[in-house]
This record gives C-alpha cells, sequence and structure tokens, in this order.
C-alpha cells in the first residue's frame, strides 16, 4: 500500500510539471525575431516597379554628375587663373601646376566615363518613351550596364578633388599662403 | 516526517516549479526579453557596405590652413593677399564640389 501511494505520488509530480515544461520550451518573441526571414516570391510588376524606380535614380545621378563636371571645369579656371597670377608675381608653381595638369586629365577622363552612362540610359534598352517597363531583362540590363561608368565617373572625380586639395594645401603652406 | 507525507509532496512540486521556471531564460539565451530595453545585438541595425567597386568615404581636411609653418614671406603682403583670394576661391570651389560628390545618391543598393 505504501509503495502505491509512492509510485502515486511520483506520477502526480511527474504529470503536474509536463505542462510547466510545454510552456517553457515554447520560443520567446526575441527567439522568433532572430529566425531567417522567408523570402516571399516577388510579383513581376514589383520588380518591374523597381527597376523603374533605380532607373530614374541612375537618370538623376547622370544629372548631378553633369553639374559636377561643369563644376570641376570651373575649378580648372580658377586653377589656372591662379597659377598665371602666381607665376605672373614669380611664385613657383610647378608643384600646383602639375596638380591641376592632373586634374584636368582626370576631369576628361570623367566626362568620357559620363558620356558612356549618358548613352545606356538615354538608349533606353528595355523601357519606353514614359520611362515604362516594357522588357524586363532588357531594362534591367540598362540599369546594371550603366551603373558601372556612372559609379566610374563619381570615383575619379572624387579622387580628382582630392588630389588637387591636398595638394593646394601643400603649396599654401609652402608660400605662407594662408 | 513519515506522518507528512503532502507537506513533502507541496514541497518537491514548489522545487520542481523553481528549477523549470530557472531553466527556461536559460535555454533560451538569457533572461526574458525586455521591450524596452532591447538586446544591443538583436537591435543593432546592419553596417552599410560600400558596394562593389567604391572606395570608403574619406574625411578630407578643408585646405584653409590652420596655422602657417613659420617661413620667411616669399611676396610682399599686398601680392600674398591678393594670390590667397584667388586660393581662396579654388580651395571653396573644391569643397563645394567635395561636398556634393560626397551626398550623391551612389545607388549601392541597386541588384
Amino acid at each position: 500500500m505504501k509503495n502505491i501511494t509512492r509510485i502515486t505520488i511520483c506520477i502526480l509530480l511527474a504529470l503536474s510539471t509536463l505542462p510547466l515544461m510545454a510552456f517553457t520550451s515554447l520560443p520567446s518573441p526575441q527567439a522568433a525575431s532572430l529566425a531567417a526571414p522567408t523570402r516571399t516570391p516577388r510579383a513581376g510588376q514589383q520588380i518591374d516597379q523597381e527597376i523603374v524606380f533605380a532607373f530614374q535614380r541612375e537618370q538623376n545621378w547622370l544629372e548631378l554628375e553633369q553639374i559636377h563636371i561643369t563644376q570641376a571645369g570651373q575649378v580648372i579656371s580658377k586653377g589656372q587663373a591662379l597659377l598665371d597670377k602666381a607665376q605672373s608675381k614669380g611664385v613657383d608653381v610647378a608643384d600646383l601646376s602639375a596638380a591641376l595638369a592632373a586634374f584636368t586629365t582626370e576631369a576628361a577622363n570623367a566626362r568620357t566615363t559620363h558620356d558612356q552612362a549618358a548613352a545606356i540610359l538615354n538608349a533606353r534598352n528595355g523601357f519606353d518613351a514614359n520611362g515604362n517597363v516594357v522588357d524586363r531583362q532588357a531594362a534591367h540590363q540598362t540599369v546594371l550596364d550603366a551603373l558601372t561608368p556612372l559609379r566610374q565617373t563619381h570615383l575619379t572625380l572624387a579622387k580628382a578633388v582630392l588630389d588637387l586639395r591636398t595638394a593646394l594645401q601643400t603649396w599654401r603652406l609652402s608660400h605662407n599662403q594662408k | 516526517m513519515k506522518s507528512k507525507p503532502w507537506f513533502w509532496i507541496i514541497l518537491g512540486a514548489l522545487a520542481l516549479f523553481v528549477l523549470a521556471a530557472c531553466a527556461r531564460p536559460i535555454s533560451q539565451g538569457g533572461s526574458a526579453p525586455d521591450t524596452n530595453n532591447p538586446s544591443p545585438v538583436t537591435s543593432r541595425p546592419a553596417a552599410i557596405q560600400p558596394a562593389p567597386g567604391l572606395p570608403v568615404p574619406t574625411q578630407v581636411p578643408p585646405t584653409q590652413v590652420v596655422a602657417a609653418q613659420a617661413q620667411p614671406a616669399t611676396l610682399q603682403p599686398t601680392a600674398a593677399a591678393d594670390l590667397s583670394k584667388e586660393a581662396d576661391d579654388l580651395s571653396n570651389l573644391l569643397n563645394g564640389l567635395s561636398k556634393d560628390l560626397d551626398s550623391t545618391d551612389t545607388l549601392n543598393d541597386v541588384k
């Protein structure tokens, strides 16, 4: 009888803890948020909208790059004016002149890649006149093809500006130009 | 002691309950989630990676010279001021162009 009572008590204890264990084994919301997100397949219309959006952004970028190239031309003119004035006053401008020549070359390279991007975007392969996708694969390719020359133009200009700024700062320091 | 089995039953059940409650946060990697103070690991946004081919933007110090080195002046004051203005103009143009380039949307997320 005693043994039966003990066994019954043990079984009851074990059963009483089962709901608690089941509760504690549930994943918390925090743990659930760490699970890998499931990718829902995108509808074709959504893909087309993303391509159109990227195409518009590239066109905006192209316009901005045109402005940057124009600004680079102003830098060249202003730099040449500075060189001429400094030379007329007998100041050594060899380093600054070399830096400006390098900047001029890089600006011309940027113009070349900018024109390549403009040609790709203006061809509008895969897009209609309003910029809507008519051939998804061709439109996607247009967006990808334009990206490389756009980035190359940006990189070329950024490096050229950095180099000329450094050269100008060095020249001003060496000639006590505050 | 043998005359009070239900005392031990209740005590045992309480002990199991406490053990199970303690085991939950450990098995799930820490304390219970705090909605006001989310874990820094899960709440930290992913770092923006530059697109392939693009360098990490470099902060360029302005070309304005903070403290010129002590050197003998190479120009008369008026000529130096004249050149300084030209150099300032060029510096301002470069600074403006640099800022414009830095703020350009370079479509890093296009796939």
